[in-house]
């Protein structure tokens, strides 16, 4: 089931009053989903994650995720608020997922130790996730995503509320990451930066409806 | 004090006050009655320790079931939808607003000696519920549940399921979610809440007296005992008194951010 391999996303979902969206990607791509507030962006990472209910099919590879409960789907994602679980250290929350594949403990946490060092923050691993900063607490919440190396990837807005500079720094480390990850990226996005430093293609969604699919530049 | 809406009207703080020594009077009364040698003797009355010792171990043994009981219980109540709801949780909330003694009523016709369930059971194990400490538990059980339920109920949905969800993109099972995510946010909820259930029990008198009579070293707790001492021992009902109202203001320290902050 884990990581890798040729595993492109064919979706064709609804959700009520809220979505209605048909594309196809193919593996190994990076795609920033953009379009204005409440255009159903989120309503789609969620639908694909198993977070909301939704009607349709989306199919990674060979597997139909909305005939798997979220916790079998093997998507990452990395939401808008972090979400990181507050009772446990950064270590702890990057180790969950492992935890929750009944990894040992040691190991789990030697592997989320790799990935806290990836993404620049291996120092704060015993802190407390409530006593991270916000650029903190995105890079513990991408490894967290990440450890368990899902085939779809789903980035929520990454850098909002994030300083300029943590953005830009943060930016060009995920960048660097993405380059080597052959699983499927989607990024919701207000941010052009964001379209130009990570992706190769741009979704616009308005009214949950695609209309626009596109290179690099947002289609408006 | 400023008040830039106008002076607050003289007729609401009368009421107000009225209210205060209504609630006060009775308990500065309590501990003003109070003689410290009195107490002292009856505090050594064996009627009394045994009384003491049984509800230290009826509200510890009721409390703790309630736990294991209650949690699953709110968990579904918070977590799942599905028909009938509602209907579950007006059930659950029903031994709230009934008179306690209505059931130790209802409990003698469950669990009596000739009671649907108690019959077979006595019949079958030779064991039956009432009078004896058992039975005490089970009444305290019954009349505490739903206040633990209910009560934690109110946790876990003010905690939101936005964790849960969390847990389950990250790989997590219900189950696994619930132990490694829920259970620990809610820790300080059901802290309160079980402090809270077993208070209730502490104080639980209805229920029990019906179900179980009143005879010491068995069923005879605090509360009971407070009862039939009123007749005799005016000091040792001061004595116990005290000692209750001493652990009821310990409990209301315990949960002061709970009740002493209004929302």
């Amino acid at each position: 089931m884990a990581g890798g391999g040729v595993t492109g996303l064919v979706v064709d979902l609804s959700v009520r009053g809220r979505l209605d969206a048909a594309f196809a990607v193919p593996a190994g791509a990076v795609v920033a989903v953009v379009g204005p507030n409440g255009a159903g962006k989120s309503t789609l990472l969620g639908a694909l994650a198993g977070a909301l209910a939704a009607r349709g099919t989306a199919r990674l590879g060979d597997v139909d995720l909305m005939r798997l409960p979220a916790y079998r789907r093997e998507v990452g994602l990395v939401f808008q608020d972090r979400r990181l679980f507050p009772h446990l250290s950064a270590l702890d929350n990057v180790a969950f997922g492992l935890r929750s594949r009944r990894r040992p403990r040691k190991a789990a946490r030697a592997t989320a130790m790799e990935w806290l060092e990836r993404l620049g923050v291996a120092e704060l691993a015993g802190r407390r996730a409530t006593d991270l900063s916000g650029g903190q607490a995105q890079r513990v919440a991408i490894a967290r995503a990440l450890v368990t190396q899902p085939r779809l990837l789903l980035l929520d807005e990454p850098f909002t509320g994030l300083a300029t500079d943590t953005a830009e720094a943060l930016r060009s480390t995920l960048a660097t990451h993405l380059s080597s990850y052959d699983g499927t990226t989607l990024v919701v996005t207000h941010d052009d930066r964001d379209v130009a430093a990570l992706a190769e293609r741009t979704l616009t969604i308005e009214d949950g409806r695609i209309v626009g699919d596109g290179g690099r530049e947002p289609s408006r | 004090m400023k008040h830039a809406l106008g002076r607050p009207p003289v007729a609401l703080l009368l009421v107000a006050t009225l209210a205060v020594a209504v609630v006060a009077l009775p308990l500065v009364a309590l501990v003003a009655q109070a003689h410290p040698k009195a107490i002292s003797e009856a505090l050594r009355s064996q009627a009394l320790r045994q009384a003491m010792w049984l509800s230290l171990i009826t509200s510890v043994a009721s409390t703790t079931i309630c736990a294991v009981l209650g949690l699953p219980l709110a968990w579904v109540l918070a977590r799942l939808t599905f028909p009938g709801r509602k209907l579950l949780r007006a059930l659950v909330a029903v031994p709230m607003l009934m008179p306690p003694v209505v059931g130790g009523v209802a409990l003698e016709a469950a669990f009596g000696r000739t009671g649907l369930f108690g019959a077979p059971l006595l019949a079958h194990t030779g064991f039956s519920f009432p009078y004896t400490t058992w039975g005490v538990v089970l009444a305290h059980v019954f009349v505490c549940l739903p206040f633990v339920v209910i009560s934690l109920e109110g946790s876990l949905r003010a905690l939101g399921q936005e964790y849960d969800v969390a847990a389950a993109t990250l790989g997590a099972s219900r189950w696994h979610a619930f132990r490694r995510v829920t259970l620990p946010l809610a820790l300080p909820g059901i802290g309160a809440s079980l402090l809270l259930g077993w208070a209730r029990s502490l104080g639980e008198f209805g229920a029990t007296i019906t179900f179980n009579g009143n005879y010491p070293g068995t069923t005879q707790t605090m509360p009971t005992l407070i009862y039939v001492a009123h007749e005799s021992d005016e000091q040792a009902v001061v004595a116990l008194s005290l000692i209750m109202l001493a652990v009821s203001i310990g409990i209301l320290v315990a949960l002061r951010d709970r009740w002493l902050v209004a929302a």
